[in-house]
């Protein structure tokens, strides 16, 4: 009982396939539309998630720090605390890490942006 | 026919579930004076989280030197009268006396009457008069420590306990304690720099950075990494916490023997071991011994290893780590 493909099951085929190929493609993070992003919190609430993509100057609500995202990197610029820790940190490039302002309770991180050779958590 | 389309909407069913593993769940907050962040990344749920850091929180209620409701706070002001506490504050204090003796007092709980009068750490830090040093190092001993019967305890008047060298690591343990028990066999606690890791990474050891104790202008950036897997690291240093008055660097990890900050080659020391509450104290301990003793100590120590950097750059691991450290910084020497 051998019967023709007909053009119908043809598309039908054709639209599984195209289904199936666009949701391993969004799997693997190609249209993945929201991009890697930066955490900002205080008193360990999310105040801000701010696009790695675009370059900017965000200050918290209360202006006590001010950060910097540029080609993706992230650095705390400038900050109203006594010990400048914050302002003193590696920027950060990935998920990696973490800027923390402990005076004013401000943490940042990014979210997603993951490398080959990342690293868990330092100790210091 | 149709039976053509069932593999194939079995196979999208597979790409659906298959491709992302589970996202870890991580949380951060502010506590026991530092920063501490909890990563989870297997059976995380915010339930959990949540049961964690309330713990975390009962740990600090109980401990901290400044909450006038905390045991630590109460005995400290009892004018001498046996309080009774609670049993983690019990059971921290009878692990803080071992580490006392252990030690030969290099880790001493009661270092809080010296503590006080530097303040480093806050913006009124400034250097005693060598008088009031001196009249506080005579209530330091980790022997005044009384621990009486039914969680009962008395200090002298005028003795002043600091647990802040020991709670975290007490901390952290009594976590991780929680997240097995709920079946976590994945998950990093780290508290401030002080590192716990419960299993590994699908198989892989979790890389743990050691922050380079030279550069203030960077920090969060490591000279080596540390392969860990259900082990704790601690590390000690001067760069920790400190102030600078007429260019000299006054750091908070004090003699108890002058109240003065410890002066020797050690930049810093890190420990590795199962429990955390052991790698704190002897973080303190090992880095106040200075490179000779320290590593003396550790080795008439079972399961206990180490990484100690000199102030000029010589690294040196003790011989269980040769396996799990990897210098990246080559300005340092290992030796």
């Amino acid at each position: 009982m051998v019967k023709k493909l007909r053009f119908g099951d043809l598309l039908i085929f054709l639209l599984f396939a195209l289904i199936g190929l666009s949701v391993f493609l969004f799997n693997m993070g190609l249209f993945n539309s929201e991009g890697d992003f930066l955490e900002v919190s205080k008193d360990a609430q999310v105040i801000a998630r701010l696009e790695l993509s675009e370059d900017q100057i965000y200050s918290t609500p209360d202006g006590g720090n001010t950060l910097q995202i540029k080609d993706g990197v992230v650095s705390m610029i400038e900050a109203d605390c006594p010990d400048q820790l914050c302002v003193h940190t590696k920027p950060l490039t990935n998920s990696s890490g973490s800027i923390v302002c402990l005076p004013n309770r401000v943490a940042l991180r990014i979210i997603g942006k993951d490398e080959e050779e990342h690293i868990d958590a330092i100790t210091e | 026919m149709k039976r053509i389309y069932i593999p194939l909407i079995l196979l999208m069913l597979l790409l659906f579930v298959s491709c992302k593993p589970e996202e870890p769940l991580v949380k951060q907050d502010f506590a026991l004076a530092t920063v501490v962040k909890i990563t989870l990344r297997d059976h995380a749920t915010e339930e959990l989280m949540d049961q964690l850091f309330a713990r975390l929180r009962e740990i600090e209620e109980r401990m901290s030197m400044v909450k006038k409701e905390s045991d630590v706070y109460k005995l400290n002001h009892a004018q001498g009268e046996a309080l009774q506490v609670h049993e983690d504050t019990y059971y921290v204090l009878q692990k803080a006396k071992e580490y006392f003796e252990l030690t030969g007092g290099y880790f001493d709980p009661t270092l809080g009457s010296v503590v006080e009068l530097w303040k480093i750490g806050t913006e009124e830090a400034a250097i005693p008069s060598s008088e009031e040093l001196e009249k506080a190092l005579t209530h330091v001993d980790g022997r005044q420590i009384e621990l009486l019967d039914n969680l009962q305890v008395r200090i002298p008047q005028g003795a002043v306990l600091d647990l802040g060298a020991i709670a975290k690591g007490y901390a952290a343990d009594e976590m991780a304690k929680i997240a097995k028990e709920e079946g976590v066999t994945s998950a990093i606690f780290d508290l401030g720099g002080n590192v716990l890791t419960l299993g590994d990474k699908e198989g892989k050891k979790f890389r743990i950075g050691i922050q380079e104790p030279f550069s203030e202008i960077l920090r969060g950036s490591p000279f080596a990494i540390l392969l860990l897997s259900n082990q704790t690291v601690v590390t000690s240093g001067d760069y920790e916490r400190f102030f600078e008055e007429d260019g000299k660097r006054y750091h908070h990890i004090l003699d108890f023997r002058t109240g003065y900050p410890v002066e020797n080659e050690l930049a810093s020391v890190s420990i590795i071991t199962d429990s955390s509450i052991r790698a704190d104290a002897l973080s303190t301990a090992v880095y106040a011994m200075g490179r000779e003793k320290g590593k003396a100590f550790i080795e008439s120590q079972e399961n206990l290893e180490a990484i100690f950097v000199t102030r000029n750059k010589k690294v040196s691991v003790t011989t269980g780590l040769s396996e799990s450290f990897i210098l990246e910084d080559s300005s340092y020497h290992q030796e």
